[in-house]
């Protein structure tokens, strides 16, 4: 069992990417280090009934996901169906034209993605239903493993996957938007994107 | 050509970049990957959409808050009672 005397010193490291998530989950500062400081809280006063040697940052990561769902339950609506229907896999692949274009230059990729401002893709990711924007934050952001995910979000690996795989989607679509909202797309409809008029 | 190999790694795709498929099926599919001129950019796409994304989310706490963050731990490992 760790000693409580230790968790400034072994925890306080991984506020940093906490913080990160937590501005994702809440959408802004003030909320963000409001269930930060709660989440600290928490884990100080859990911390003597964490086994040393397992898994800190999951560990908190997973106080965080509660403490937020907990204060937040009132606005986090139950999970609305998200029509992805036609969102196939490669969605902005396909749509950037990528596909028909593989045999340019491969810094024609980079180029396109370069494109998508830092404000484009916390607000599509932003706009994600919670159910979505967990997951993908836990696996994209912060690299956890699908069974450390289930144990953070306390559901099963399956369902994990299933979010994960459409809340991708869904991020995708969502940039697309954005991109075709600001001209980014002009000569770039993929062959599988909408048919020309 | 090879159109079940294509399947095979599209189907595939977010198990394999989430490096959650056997060393096996890891090692099938990079050979595939390597081949297809299909699949290799497809994949290659993603990966680097993945990076942009994380790139694009992570965020740096001001270092006030990082400051009163210590101090409420401070605060509160002071009121702990004596060992």
């Amino acid at each position: 069992m760790a000693d409580q005397a230790n968790f400034e010193r072994d925890a306080l490291q991984f506020a940093p990417q906490l913080y990160s998530a937590a501005l994702r989950m809440t959408r802004n500062p003030t909320d963000a280090e409001d269930v930060l400081q709660e989440m600290f809280l928490k884990a100080y006063r859990a911390y003597g009934t964490f086994e040393e040697g397992t898994n800190l940052r999951a560990w908190l990561f997973r106080i965080l996901t509660n403490t937020y769902i907990n204060r937040y339950r009132k606005q986090i609506r139950r999970p609305a169906e998200v029509d992805l229907g036609d969102v196939e896999d490669l969605y902005l692949y396909r749509r950037l034209g990528l596909e028909a274009a593989r045999d340019a230059s491969r810094s024609a990729e980079e180029e396109v993605l370069e494109q998508f401002v830092d404000g484009e893709v916390k607000a599509a990711v932003e706009s994600l239903p919670e159910h979505f924007r967990l997951p993908v934050l836990l696996a994209d952001v912060e690299g956890f493993s699908y069974k450390e995910i289930a144990q953070i979000m306390g559901i099963p690996i399956g369902t994990v996957m299933s979010r994960l795989h459409r809340g991708r989607k869904a991020l995708q679509r969502a940039l697309w938007e954005f991109a075709r909202a600001r001209g980014l797309t002009a000569g770039r409809e993929g062959t599988n994107g909408p048919s020309q008029v | 050509m090879g159109h079940r190999k294509c399947e095979e790694a599209l189907g595939r795709l977010y198990l394999y970049l989430d490096g959650e498929v056997t060393w096996y099926r890891r090692w099938r599919i990079k050979r595939h990957l390597r081949a297809c001129n299909g699949c290799g950019p497809a994949f290659s796409f993603e990966t680097k959409f993945q990076q942009v994304v994380r790139e694009r989310l992570r965020e740096q706490p001001p270092p006030e808050m990082m400051g009163r963050l210590q101090q409420f731990l401070r605060d509160q490992s002071e009121g702990r009672p004596p060992d």
